[in-house]
């Protein structure tokens, strides 16, 4: 075993390194705790919403996480859930209004469903779960890893999505002229048969794996 | 002692995010607000079928476009007579809204745009399309614009429904007949008036 | 039937003695079983019964042939097609999970595999025949885990997916079918007025035209392939239910509901709901209410969830059919109905079985 090994493999076992990817897989938001189903379904009909939306959630995770996590010791525990709100809110905001000003056709297909990041559980699970009982630094890592995970999620039920529901991938066509698109795939209930697919799939490969 | 400890730090955290959000707002306002104009500005333009790009489409508004407001309507009248307005009502589902636009005779459509409709994916959705609007190029609408069968229209105030979306064609037949009329005769006052 | 019975034993008898007529011994137990049942207590997909469900699939099976033959009079040779890639599609699925899932095949798809077809516009193109077939059989049956543990009638979950997917294919293949002659079955597929024609659901929904009863009844008007010679489709239910393969109670809760309604909230509440008798006579719902919603895994098994199913069928129908966008809600409200089977037996078994 070369030393170079002995290293990554001490790497793979940090805090740092854990909390990190806590969120790309065995805790991943999506397919493992079922979170943030909703906005899920509505906004990955196609790709450039998908990625918008998961930069913004990601955005929100990162921030929420580190200010709550900062003022951990500040908060007074009867008020937390308020206090969550009001952090998360602010961040929520920000993103909706930037959206809106410099992307505006993509704020506009997005709709309600950026505002709606408050109500997504993933934020309220992340600042309830870690961030209020760890430092600043792992909680940002946390909230990173989750965002990460969730944006890849939406990229995924994008990536089929669209292929299928539009015969277009981020607006370029990729799939032949004579292609009949698959309308269901546009609207949430073609969403909802493809996220049971894809939870069939990951939960047989993390059984496999875990066994 | 806690209960106030609790008050202050809800005032603290109101305020400090409260400030943060006016000046993302304050910010943010100018290049919302030009965002929306330049959206409808776009669309009159699209339906009066003047050529114009992103960046000089508010130019191109100023210079080509006149407006003409009545006490409720925007008229927006280009050089050649042809007249474009906003309109909006119900659809199928849900509210239907977009620009259209009349030739300068004020008795038959130039160009007719869907900005926004919540019809049935697939088929009443099809309202939107370029397909479906193009056939509306120079129909009359008085007294009646009429929607018949699809390859059964013939006249000249007739266009062909979408088969399968039987209500959204209706409830859109009914939207243009009724709003094209109004502002058509709305218009003929106002430009008798002068 | 005693005759069959005596010959069958004779036969069973000689094929007994014989070594070489012995190796034919399962055709005559298939026989056997086929007409006169089996002692064996099957418990999939019912679980009262002492039928096998061999025997419950082909009875079903012959109840539609009529309709099946008159079908490719009606829209030609190309209608055998699409039985054919029904099956094929269908069938790769099941046998598919039964080879992952180290299960029997069932039969239980030679009827959805056939009944399937019977639902989509003659004009369908073959690949949809396929997805929504493939569909229909993953999401409406294996997910759940097979034959008998569905909650959805696979085929109509196939239907709902192609009319919600492929809303232009599903709602503009309608044809004018064959009434001269040989008619389809010397022509591949009716190219004349292929496109144009519309069922008589939607041509009372946009012009107020009520297609004749006559023609309604003896297949003279377009639909889907399988729902137009209604008569066939009479002859079939009845078949099914003086075989008790159905109970009657539910097709009859079903049809009559969808008579009388529209005639009580027309005069009551002043609706414009058509005709009773059009309502029967139009659509898939003579087809949905002998064959479909009385699949003995997804409909009630209690008699009285049965007048209530029934019930509910036709209000829905009904409603959906005028007021809604959709001009056709049979499979819609077939599909509501199964979802809500479990809980129609639940409460009813609860109510009798109170605990005192």
């Amino acid at each position: 075993m070369s030393p170079k090994k002995t290293v990554k493999r001490s790497f793979k076992y940090t805090k740092w390194f854990k909390a990190l990817t806590a969120g790309l897989w065995q805790d991943h938001p999506t397919f493992c705790m079922v979170l943030g189903i909703c906005s899920m379904l509505a906004v990955t009909n196609r790709m450039n919403n998908a990625i918008a939306m998961g930069l913004g959630v990601t955005f929100c995770t990162v921030f929420s996480s580190l200010f709550i996590s900062i003022f951990r010791n500040v908060i007074p525990s009867r008020v937390r859930m308020l206090a969550y709100m009001v952090i998360i809110a602010t961040f929520v905001i920000c993103v909706d209004r930037f959206l809106k000003a410099y992307f505006p056709p993509i704020s506009e297909e997005l709709g309600p469903y950026v505002g709606l990041i408050i109500t997504n559980c993933i934020l309220m699970g992340r600042a309830e779960a870690y961030a209020i009982k760890n430092g600043p630094l792992l909680s940002t890592l946390d909230g990173l890893g989750c965002g990460i995970g969730y944006t890849f999620m939406l990229m995924l039920m994008a990536l089929v999505r669209e292929t299928i529901g539009f015969g277009t991938l981020l607006g370029y066509r990729v799939m032949p002229g004579s292609w009949v698109n698959w309308v269901v795939m546009t609207i949430a209930p073609g969403a909802f048969f493809l996220l049971g697919v894809y939870l069939w799939i990951f939960r047989t490969i993390a059984k496999k794996t875990e066994a | 002692m806690k209960a106030l400890k609790i008050i202050i730090f809800v005032v603290i955290m109101g305020t400090v995010s409260s400030v943060l959000l006016v000046g993302m707002n304050s910010f943010t306002e100018p290049l919302i607000s030009k965002n929306e104009e330049l959206k409808l500005k776009s669309a009159v333009l699209d339906v009066l079928e003047i050529p114009y790009d992103k960046l000089t489409a508010l130019n191109i508004f100023k210079d080509k476009v006149k407006i003409l407001t009545t006490d409720k309507d925007k008229f927006f009248i280009s050089g050649d007579g042809a007249a474009a307005f906003e309109f909006y009502g119900p659809g199928l589902w849900g509210p239907i809204s977009g620009v259209a636009s009349v030739n300068s005779d004020l008795s038959t459509i130039k160009t007719i745009k869907i900005l926004h409709q919540e019809e049935t994916p697939g088929l009443g959705s099809r309202i939107s399309e370029h397909s479906f609007l193009k056939q509306f190029r120079g129909k009359e609408f008085s007294p009646k614009l009429i929607f018949m069968p699809e390859g059964k229209s013939s006249a000249n105030n007739e266009v062909d429904a979408i088969t399968g979306a039987t209500g959204s064609s209706k409830a859109l037949e009914r939207l243009l007949n009724s709003v094209l009329q109004k502002n058509a005769s709305l218009l003929k006052e106002q430009l008798n008036k002068k | 039937m005693r005759f069959i019975k005596s010959t069958l034993d004779k036969v069973k008898i000689i094929a007994g003695n014989n070594k070489y007529l012995k190796t034919f011994n399962p055709v005559i137990n298939a026989m056997d079983e086929f007409f006169f049942g089996t002692d064996k207590v099957t418990t999939l997909p019912h679980i009262v019964d002492n039928m096998d469900i061999k025997r419950l699939m082909s009875l079903v099976i012959i109840a539609l042939l009529p309709v099946t033959i008159a079908s490719i009079y009606f829209w030609g040779l190309r209608v055998l097609l699409v039985i054919m890639v029904s099956y094929a599609f269908g069938g790769l699925i099941e046998v598919c999970f039964a080879v992952f899932r180290k299960k029997e095949i069932h039969e239980g798809f030679l009827v959805t595999g056939l009944i399937f077809p019977l639902i989509l516009p003659p004009g369908v193109p073959l690949w949809v025949v396929a997805v929504g077939v493939m569909f229909g059989v993953i999401f409406g049956k294996e997910v759940f885990g097979g034959t008998g543990r569905n909650i959805f009638n696979p085929a109509i979950v196939g239907r709902v997916f192609l009319t919600i997917a492929f809303p232009n294919i599903m709602t503009m293949n309608w044809q004018m079918p064959f009434n001269k002659g040989l008619g389809g079955f010397i022509h591949f597929q009716n190219i004349v007025d292929a496109v144009t024609r519309a069922t008589p659901l939607v041509m009372l929904k946009n012009q107020g035209v009520i297609t004749p009863y006559m023609d309604l009844l003896f297949g003279q008007s377009a639909g889907c392939i399988g729902e137009t010679f209604r008569v066939g489709i009479i002859a079939g239910g009845l078949f099914l239910i003086v075989m008790r393969i159905v109970d009657w109670r539910l097709p009859l809760a079903y049809l009559a509901t969808v008579v009388i309604f529209p005639y009580f909230s027309n005069h009551l509440i002043h609706t414009q709901f058509a005709l009773g008798g059009f309502q029967l006579l139009s659509g898939g719902l003579l087809l949905g209410a002998f064959f479909m919603a009385t699949d003995p895994v997804t409909s009630p098994f209690t008699k009285p969830g049965r007048w209530i199913a029934g019930f509910l069928l036709g209000f829905l129908t009904v409603l959906i059919r005028g007021l809604s966008g959709y001009v056709e809600g049979v499979m819609f409200s077939i599909l509501l109905i199964n979802a809500f089977t479990p809980l129609i037996d639940t409460m009813l078994l609860k109510i009798r079985y109170k605990k005192k």
